[in-house]
């Protein structure tokens, strides 16, 4: 297990929580992977979201990541319908699309882009997608034909 | 007479070329790219990976790492092969061409007027 380093100094991070308060638990996500972390004191700050001060010691690990951002427990999904278009997608790349999309929903989350913005980049990703593997689909059936 | 480059599009050759120094996830090739200034949709950037790892340009495997964000998805990672090294190295051979033969072309446009 990775060990923490002592910080002392606070650091306020952006968070996309909208009913999140102080006790309640954080999710700080990085590409070295997650930390679990309490909420010390809340202010409102963002349109969507708060500002948290976290634990300390974990944002100064995550300090210089290109990939830093933070998600509370309270909201589960970003886009929650997500998983019904789930069948429209290739069964090859399903699970890691579907994950990048989430993982990419929830940056833009945490950057303070509205709802609507959120959904309907979602819901253009998938029809990108869907038609993208119908026609390099339809070509294939072309060449063979 | 010089060799061709493969018959590979501009979006394969950027998705390839992101590959040529470490492995990574489409998401992670897409921001690479978008840093770069060649903007891309993830949509495209998985069907251009599905057509690249079927021609051997590249391998796949799962990553290991949880992330709560993808809710349980894992991440796949992309591996350039030597096959598709070898196609970027020619792709770049023949554009390095090409774009040194620019000058040229101006300045014979410009004796023309």
């Amino acid at each position: 297990m990775t060990r923490r380093p002592k910080i002392q100094r606070k650091v306020w991070v952006p968070a996309e929580a909208d009913h999140a308060g102080p006790g309640h638990k954080l999710t700080l996500l990085s590409t070295s992977g997650d930390w679990s972390v309490k909420i010390k004191q809340t202010t409102p700050g963002m349109r969507d979201g708060i500002l948290a001060v976290v634990d300390t010691a974990v944002v100064d690990v995550l300090e210089g990541q290109p990939l830093v951002l933070v998600e509370a427990n309270a909201r589960d999904a970003v886009v929650p319908w997500l998983d019904s278009f789930r069948f429209f997608i290739p069964k090859s790349i399903r699970e890691p699309f579907l994950g990048d999309l989430r993982e990419d929903l929830a940056v833009m989350a945490v950057r303070g882009r509205s709802r609507t913005a959120i959904r309907w980049a979602a819901i253009s990703q998938i029809t990108i997608l869907v038609v993208r593997w119908a026609w390099s689909n339809v070509g294939r059936f072309r060449r063979a034909a | 007479m010089a060799p061709k480059a493969p018959n590979m599009s501009r979006v394969e050759i950027a998705v390839l070329a992101t590959l040529v120094s470490k492995e990574r996830y489409g998401l992670e090739i897409r921001n690479t790219l978008r840093d770069l200034g060649q903007t891309l949709s993830l949509a495209g950037v998985y069907t251009t990976l599905a057509r690249l790892e079927k021609q051997n340009f590249v391998t796949s495997r799962w990553g290991d790492e949880t992330v709560a964000a993808r809710r349980g998805a894992r991440r796949r990672y992309y591996e350039i092969t030597p096959l598709g090294a070898k196609a970027v190295r020619q792709t770049k051979a023949v554009m390095n061409r090409v774009l040194r033969a620019v000058p040229n072309v101006a300045h014979a446009a410009g004796a023309l007027e």
